[in-house]
This record gives structure tokens, C-alpha cells and sequence, in this order.
């Protein structure tokens, strides 16, 4: 029972999460379309729901908190209140408030810190203050019971113990899928019956019977130390179309003889049966009666039996009311998809597993074939096939769309440009690009950085941009689309660039460049991605918060992606991230260097070429350069054994080296290996600390022998490439 | 059915809720104006309600004004409890025969 | 064996609801939305149906009204989940043939009484 429980509040976390998140996107939406009901719903069902669960799991101050946000949201709803700025604004910020709190409830065990009261209280004015209703309650219904209290002292008592209650259903209670059985049952349980009497008597013939419809009346005596209050409320379901009356025990007998005569049935039936329970005695019953008759002449002369029938014909018509109303609603496609909610940790170790499996299947199938078993060898092509779809789909699993982390920014992009008086539109496109659960939670803070970036330093206030000739309302441009196995994402702004001449002032301040250093606009813009350097004149509440560019590529890094910068001064800027798709597992090219394995990630092999066929291009000194001429097309070689310092070997030949040319971000070079292995599938295992300077490495992995094989680092190897090249060149 | 107007008729309902109650007064009438002798065996009811047990005094109502024999035999459990719990045994005066 | 349909979009209040109707020995079935109750009805026993009335896709009172609208549900009790019990929503849980509301939000305890008024285990 407690697990479950726990596991309900967990689902409750996750469930209030998704829910805060729709809420915030309506209410964002409410910004520009505030009569948008379908979004006042949605917000409104956010706090609704929460509210609810977290009822029944007893957090009480979610629940008072989040009240408050719902009678306001109830008023927008029904147009008693019209949403604006301010509201959406308070809104937001209750939406996080509440999340924070839902968070610290669970985390906690229902332990608030005054803090989060004081937050809930401060936000609470706030909501209040939007409702321009008085805080009175409704203080009635006290006055009635006090007038009995005191007529009972002046009266006659019945000795009797016992309560008496007097039933009439109403004609409806059946078809509404109410018993009276069942509420008999009932009030056995909280006390006991003494005597029960049906009244038969408003049973038509068989003619004449509606057969769903009810006609049965009930005097009971009850003995039971419940309240008036608690027996009122066995029958709180059916108490609308009812008449019930509960004559507490030791009442007035004038109370008795007012029930008799208010109710339909002949008085002197019900008197007997009062008489019969023992609340009356004979003589008190005449008595009253007599008394009372003199008084007893007016009345409308309608039974309590007509005005139900009357009700009944009321409900007759918001039947079809409702009806109409029904057929009106529309028919949503169901956007849920069916969704099986697992745990991350557990996915983890499911992918762990299945790369362990992956290295334990090349091992199978390497001993296969040396064994020249060619049953063998098909059984464990067969498994081969089978470990790599498992492989697939099991990281398939962990791959969820970029569209969420983009739509975490609508806020952001709101929020940022009310404070900076900009007004910026956030155009998103690629929302379906999936990547790796793990990389979307680490690139959520880089991004997050240059979002902010663009938006405080790219983007221009509505004068400016008019003054430069540009629609007056900004563009922040979030895209995101698949290219050979990686992930590209790009934001894009058509703010102001970058001022290349600021920059390069600053780097020469800064000493990152020399005086009189030629740098190619490219190079000008990378700067910016150069430790210790900020370009905001002023550290603002936006970005720069101690957080340079350098922190953002470095965390960019070591995601295994790259991160590069166009702009064009006036124009704007694009910032394009580059990111494996996943971090576990790729396919793999393996290549051998001397008796050492390494692996280059297939997806960015182009093709291999041997080494003795290619047009290698003689350098200015008459040696062979580190370049070769691909069908026309120059590139740079990068030699293994030469970056990983191999030390010369007398009479090695290089005949049968062969080439590997591949390929990241647009540029090519070629990898210079004595062996190509093939292709197989690589389980990546981080290098450990003491590896990590070491340029070209990405990481290592296990080879189905059992060998340690090194992941190349294709990025590093061709961006070295490149400024070997440049090095050379001046 | 027969028409036949001295004839004993025995009629042995399944359940008697609301679910039921349209058929079971087409049932009881029609039988009701054909014979002269009713008997409804109440062994077979699973489940019974107050819309089943208001056609049983419908019924029985219907019956003492025209004059004819109706009884209700053999109540299973579920209308024995009902009855009990409604303080009805009395009112149908039929012998109840608890237990099977 | 009583049956109880819980219909309501928190899959954790589901739960909460579903762990202390089913210690008191009702079965529960359970639906995250109108449609889904609708489709899980499939002609089975249903003795009493608690719905939420705010869901997103098919909400409690239009489900409600479907329902009374198959024979086999004409005349099934439900109990309605509500945070407002004002009149305007009554009146249309009337025309959709609901009488029984729990005001949310509720603790366990006050449902499982909800529910012993209706129907017994």
C-alpha cells in the first residue's frame, strides 16, 4: 500500500509537471489571443487537477494555494473577469510557485519551509486582488436551527431516544440509478434501526405505474449518535428532489405534529405510525392535533408529489438543452498517444545492458568465424542481426524530440523581452528532430545561454531596428534538423551581428590576438567563443551572468559537439550546435594503426581510398605535403601515427596504408591508417580524466576480442587539419 | 399465453430492477387480465431493487381489487433481505420460506 | 462484486482512489478520459461511475450523458468530481443525469463514504 502510494506520488510529480507545462504555453497563447477559451480551459484544468490530486493525497497548502488560482480562473471562465497582461503575468509566476510546491511536499513529506508559505501568501494577495468579490462567506442556515432550540424550551418533550426521519423519494431518484435500499443500508451503518415503515401507499395500480419511476416513502426511527448533520447527509445525493426531514430525539412534540401535517399523506396515518414508533403517545397526538387544526387551512393545496412531477418537467427541458449542447461538442482528435511511463534509471541500465551485449555478440561472432564452422558462423550472423535491431530499438527508446526543450523558451523569450521593452517573436521549427534523452538535458543550459545571448545583445530595441530599416518586432529563429548522425541546432536571430571591430578591439585588449594579426571574418566571429571574453559592455540581468561563450562551446565539447557562429553585421547571427545523437552507442568503422585498433563513427566515413593511389600534392619544397587531391578536390591528411607520436620504425612501408576520408560539419579530410577492420558496432565508454587532453580521442571502447580500441575524435582531428593548414599558410 | 381465464399462471422472473421494471409490468398486466391465479416464483431473482419490489405491491394491489389469487413463493435471499430490511414480510402476507 | 469506473485525468488520483476502494473489496476499473471510460464500458457490470467533470478530450458530463445513453447504463449511479458545485454546473450534471457530487478535492476517506451511500462492496 505505501509503495503504491509513493509510486502515486511520483506519478503525481510527473503528471503535475506536464500539467504546469500546458499551462504555460495556454497562457502564453492568452497573451496574443485572450478570448482563446480552449486555453482558459486548459489553464483552468491545470489547476483544477492539481488541485484535486493533491487534495487526496493530503497537501494542504498545494491545495489552498492553489484554490485561490482557480476561483480566478474560474471567474476568467465565466467572463466575470477579462484575462490581461497582468493576470497572465501573476499566473506565471503561480504556475512556478505551485510546481515549486508540489515538488517540496513530496520531496519533504508534506513539510513546507515558511518560506514557500510566505511565497504562497504574497501570491495570493496578488491573485485576490484581480477578484473584486468580498471575502465574506455565506452565514446562514444557523438561524433556523436556533428558533427550534428555543420553541423547545417552552414545549412539550418527547421522551423518546430516537431520531425520526421521514422519507419521500423523489419520482426520479430510481433512473438516476439511486436506491433507497441503499441508503437504508447506510444508515445501518451509522446507527441502528428501530423501526422502518413503508408507505406504500402512492404505488399506482399496474395501469397507471411509470416502472422507473419511484413512489416510496419511508418513516424511520433511528438510533444513532451521529449529528443532524451526519444523517442529513446519507441522503446529501438525493436531498434535491426529496423531501426528508429529521426530527432530532427529545424534540418539541410540536415538531412531530408540524411533520404530520406537512407532509401529503392523510395525518392520522402518519400519526399512527408516529404513535406506533413510540415518539407520540395516543393522548399527545390528539391533543396536538386538535390544537393545531384551527391553524391548519391555508396551504398552497399543491402536494409535494406535484411540485416533484413539476421539477420533474423542468429537468424535462435541460435534457434537451443538454442534448443540443452535446452534439455541438466537437470532436477532438485524441492527441494523447499512448504512452507507457518508465523509468529513466531503468532505460539506462536497459541500454548499458544491451551495449554490453552488443560487445559480448562480436566476441560470439569473432570466435564464429576463426572457427570456420559455417553453421556456427550463420547462427551468429543470425544473432548479429538480431543484437543490432535490439540495439536500435532500444535506443530508439531513449530518443525524444527536440520540441519541448524549444518550447521551454516561449517563456524565456516573453519574459525577456517584457524586461528589455523588445518585441521579439519566437519562431520554432524542426520541434520533431529526436535526440537522446541524456543530450537534451545537457544542452538545455548551453541553449538557454545563447538564447539569452541573442536576445540581450542580438536583437535590437524596436527603435533601433526601425532606424535600421527592419520590421520593428524582432525574430529569434529555434531550428533543428538531423545531418549524418548528428543533430544540428540553430539559433538564429536578425538582430545587429556581431561588430567585428568591437571584437576585435577587446580581443586585442584581452590579448587574445596580436597587433597586426590578419584574421578572416570567421575567425573574428570564433573569438567570441575564446575564454575570458565577453562582449556585453555591461554584465546584465539577462545573459552574462559570469558565464562566457567559452563555458557554453566547452560544455558543447564534451557532448562530442561542435558549436560554430555566423554573422553578418546588420543582419544578424546564426549559432549552429552540432551534437551526436546519442552518447552510448554508434556504428563504428574500425581502423588499425601498427597493432593498435581505432574506430572512426561510420557516419562520418565518406570513403577510403589506398594510400598508394592518390594524388598526393608536392609542397613549395619539393616534399610531399600533408595534402591529396580527391577527384579535384583538396584535402588534408592527417597521418595517425604522426598525431599520436608513434615512434618511427626502421623499413615500415607505407604502401599498404589506406585512407580514410571523412567528414564533420562541411569539411573533409583524410585519415592516414595502416589497416581498415570494418564496421561494427561501438559501445562508447568514457575516457577517464587522465586521457582528456589528449586531442583526437573521444573515448574507447571494447573490441568483441576483448582489446581496448580508441574512438576517434573526428571533429578534433579535422579542425586540427584546418589550422595545421592555416599555420602553414602564414 | 394462455386466455384461458381459470388457468393458474406461473411466472418466474429473473432479476427485478429497474433495468427490468418496463417488462416486468407489461408481464405482470397481460398476465394480470388473463387469469384468475398468479403465482410469481421469486426463487430465480439475483437482484432486486425498489423499482422490482413496487410492482411486486402493484401487483398484489392490483390483484385484491379484482379479486383474484396472487402469490409470490419461493423469494430467494436477495428479496427476503429486502423485505426484511423494508419490514414488508407482513404487507404481502405470502409465507416466505427462508433457505434453499 | 461490486464495479466501480473511476474516470479522471490524474493518473495518481486514479490510483489513490483505486487503492481504497479496492481495500474496502470493490473492483475498480479505471479511465483517463471520457472516451477512454466510454470505450471501457464494453458492455461490462459497471455498479456505480465516479468521473471527474474537467478532462481534456472528452469531458465528465458529455461522457456521462453517452452513457445514460447506452441501455445497459441508463440507469447506473455516478458520482461526480467536482472543484465547483455551483448551480450552473449542477444543472447541467442534472440534464446529464447526475445527482451524487464530491466537491475536490476530497480524502480517501470521504469518497469511500461517497460510495457506501450508493452502493455496497
Amino acid at each position: 500500500m505505501s509503495n503504491d502510494l509513493d509510486a502515486a506520488k511520483q506519478g503525481f510529480l510527473v503528471e503535475s509537471e506536464e500539467l504546469l507545462t500546458a499551462m504555460e504555453d495556454a497562457l502564453l497563447h492568452l497573451e496574443t489571443s485572450p478570448d482563446d477559451m480552449e486555453a482558459i480551459n486548459a489553464v483552468f484544468r491545470a489547476a483544477h487537477t492539481i488541485k484535486g490530486t493533491s487534495g487526496i493525497f493530503g497537501f494542504d497548502d498545494v491545495v489552498s494555494f492553489t484554490h485561490v488560482a482557480e476561483s480566478l480562473l474560474d471567474k476568467i471562465r465565466d467572463n466575470e473577469i477579462s484575462i490581461d497582461k497582468k493576470i497572465i503575468e501573476a499566473l506565471l509566476k503561480s504556475g512556478d510557485h505551485i510546481s515549486d510546491l508540489v515538488n517540496e511536499v513530496i520531496a519533504k513529506d508534506n513539510v513546507l519551509s515558511p518560506d514557500f508559505l510566505l511565497t504562497s501568501d504574497e501570491l495570493i494577495v496578488q491573485l485576490n486582488s484581480f477578484m473584486h468579490t468580498p471575502l465574506t462567506e455565506v452565514v446562514s442556515a444557523v438561524s433556523s436551527e436556533s428558533v427550534i432550540e428555543t420553541l423547545a424550551n417552552e414545549e412539550v418533550i418527547s421522551s423518546t431516544n430516537n431520531w425520526h426521519i421521514s422519507l419521500r423519494f423523489g419520482v426520479d431518484v430510481l433512473k438516476q440509478g439511486m436506491d433507497p435500499k441503499s441508503f437504508i443500508k447506510y444508515l445501518q451503518q451509522i446507527g441502528s434501526i428501530i423501526s422502518l415503515s413503508v408507505l406504500p401507499d402512492k404505488i399506482p395500480s399496474l395501469e397507471d405505474i411509470d416502472p422507473e419511476a419511484c413512489y416510496l416513502g419511508f418513516e424511520i426511527d433511528l438510533q444513532s449518535d451521529s449529528n443532524k448533520e451526519e444523517i442529513e447527509s446519507v441522503f446529501e445525493f438525493v436531498q434535491e428532489d426529496c423531501d426528508i426531514r429529521i426530527v432530532p430525539p427529545h424534540s418539541a412534540i410540536s415538531s412531530y405534529i408540524e411533520l404530520i401535517q406537512e407532509l401529503p399523506e392523510e395525518d392520522e396515518l402518519l400519526g399512527e405510525l408516529l404513535v406506533k414508533s413510540q415518539v407520540l403517545t395516543h393522548k399527545e397526538l390528539n391533543n396536538a392535533l386538535s390544537k393545531q387544526q384551527l391553524n391548519s387551512s391555508a396551504g398552497d393545496g399543491k402536494s409535494i408529489g406535484e411540485i416533484l412531477v413539476d421539477q420533474g418537467v423542468v429537468a424535462q427541458e435541460v435534457v434537451g438543452a443538454a442534448v443540443e449542447k452535446q452534439q455541438k461538442v466537437r470532436t477532438k482528435k485524441s492527441a494523447e498517444s499512448r504512452i507507457v511511463r518508465v523509468n529513466s534509471d531503468k532505460l539506462d541500465e536497459l541500454i548499458n545492458m544491451v551495449g554490453e551485449l552488443v560487445i559480448a555478440s562480436a566476441s560470439a561472432s569473432l570466435l564464429a568465424n576463426k572457427s570456420n564452422h559455417t553453421e556456427l558462423e550463420e547462427a551468429s550472423g543470425i544473432v548479429d542481426d538480431l543484437v543490432d535491431s535490439i540495439r536500435n530499438n532500444a535506443l530508439s527508446l531513449r530518443m525524444v524530440p527536440i520540441g519541448e526543450t524549444f518550447h521551454r523558451f516561449q517563456r524565456v523569450v516573453r519574459d525577456v523581452s517584457g524586461q528589455l521593452e523588445k518585441s521579439i517573436e519566437l519562431v520554432i521549427t524542426g520541434a520533431e528532430t529526436e535526440l537522446d534523452k541524456m543530450v537534451v538535458e545537457k544542452i538545455g543550459d548551453p541553449l538557454m545561454h545563447l538564447v539569452r545571448n541573442s536576445l540581450d545583445h542580438g536583437l535590437e530595441i524596436p527603435e533601433q531596428r526601425i532606424a535600421a530599416g527592419k520590421e520593428p518586432q524582432g525574430k529569434i529563429h529555434l531550428n533543428a534538423y538531423h545531418d549524418s548522425g548528428s543533430i544540428v541546432i540553430e539559433i538564429i536571430d536578425d538582430g545587429k551581428g556581431l561588430n567585428k571591430k568591437q571584437l576585435l578591439t577587446k580581443a586585442l585588449e584581452k590579448n587574445i590576438i596580436e597587433e597586426g594579426q590578419v584574421l578572416s571574418d570567421d575567425e573574428i566571429n570564433q573569438l567570441i567563443f575564446h575564454p575570458g571574453f565577453s562582449t556585453a559592455d555591461s554584465v546584465s540581468n539577462i545573459s552574462g551572468r559570469g558565464v562566457g561563450m567559452d563555458v557554453v562551446k566547452r560544455n558543447i565539447l564534451s557532448l562530442r559537439g561542435s558549436i560554430e557562429l555566423e554573422s553578418e553585421e546588420g543582419a544578424g547571427t546564426v549559432v549552429r550546435i552540432r551534437l551526436p545523437l546519442t552518447l552510448a552507442i554508434i556504428d563504428g568503422f574500425q581502423v588499425g594503426v601498427r597493432d593498435d585498433s581505432y574506430v572512426v563513427p561510420l557516419d562520418m566515413v565518406i570513403e577510403c581510398v589506398e594510400y598508394a593511389d592518390i594524388d598526393k600534392i608536392t609542397g613549395n619544397n619539393g616534399r610531399e605535403s600533408n595534402y591529396f587531391n580527391l577527384r579535384g578536390e583538396v584535402l588534408p591528411l592527417v597521418k595517425l601515427k604522426d598525431h599520436f607520436n608513434y615512434l618511427p620504425v626502421e623499413n615500415e612501408q607505407n604502401t599498404r596504408a589506406n585512407i580514410v576520408v571523412v567528414h564533420y560539419a562541411g569539411r573533409k579530410a583524410g585519415l592516414v591508417v595502416d589497416q581498415l577492420m570494418g564496421e561494427f558496432q561501438t559501445v562508447i565508454k568514457p575516457l577517464g580524466k587522465l586521457f582528456s587532453e589528449i586531442r583526437g580521442i573521444g573515448g574507447s571502447t571494447i573490441l568483441g576480442s576483448g582489446d581496448v580500441a580508441l574512438i576517434l575524435d573526428v571533429q578534433q582531428l579535422v579542425q586540427d587539419a584546418a589550422d595545421h593548414e592555416l599555420k602553414q599558410v602564414s | 399465453m394462455s386466455t384461458d381465464n381459470i388457468k393458474l399462471a406461473v411466472l418466474k422472473p429473473e432479476n427485478m430492477t429497474i433495468y427490468e421494471a418496463m417488462d416486468l409490468q407489461a408481464l405482470f398486466s397481460a398476465t394480470l387480465a388473463a387469469h384468475k391465479q398468479i403465482e410469481v416464483n421469486l426463487s430465480d431473482v439475483v437482484e432486486i431493487d425498489c423499482a422490482g419490489l413496487q410492482l411486486m405491491v402493484s401487483l398484489k394491489n392490483d390483484a385484491i381489487k379484482q379479486k383474484k389469487s396472487m402469490a409470490f413463493t419461493a423469494h430467494s435471499r436477495e428479496v427476503i433481505e429486502l423485505l426484511d430490511l423494508f419490514n414488508m414480510t407482513q404487507f404481502f402476507g405470502d409465507p416466505v420460506i427462508l433457505g434453499k | 462484486m461490486a464495479t466501480i469506473l473511476v474516470v479522471d485525468d490524474s493518473a495518481s488520483l486514479r490510483q489513490v482512489v483505486a487503492i481504497s476502494l479496492q481495500g474496502k473489496g470493490y473492483d475498480v476499473i479505471q479511465a483517463g478520459n471520457g472516451k477512454e471510460a466510454l470505450d471501457k464500458l464494453d458492455g461490462k457490470k459497471i455498479n456505480l461511475v465516479i468521473s471527474d467533470v474537467n478532462m481534456p478530450i472528452m469531458d465528465g458530463l458529455s461522457f456521462v450523458s453517452a452513457m445514460k445513453k447506452l441501455p445497459r447504463y441508463k440507469f447506473t449511479p455516478v458520482i461526480m468530481l467536482t472543484t465547483e458545485a455551483g448551480n450552473d454546473m449542477k444543472d447541467r450534471g442534472r440534464a446529464a443525469g447526475v445527482k451524487a457530487w464530491v466537491v475536490k478535492p476530497f480524502k480517501p476517506d470521504q469518497m469511500l463514504t461517497a460510495v457506501a451511500k450508493l452502493i455496497l462492496p
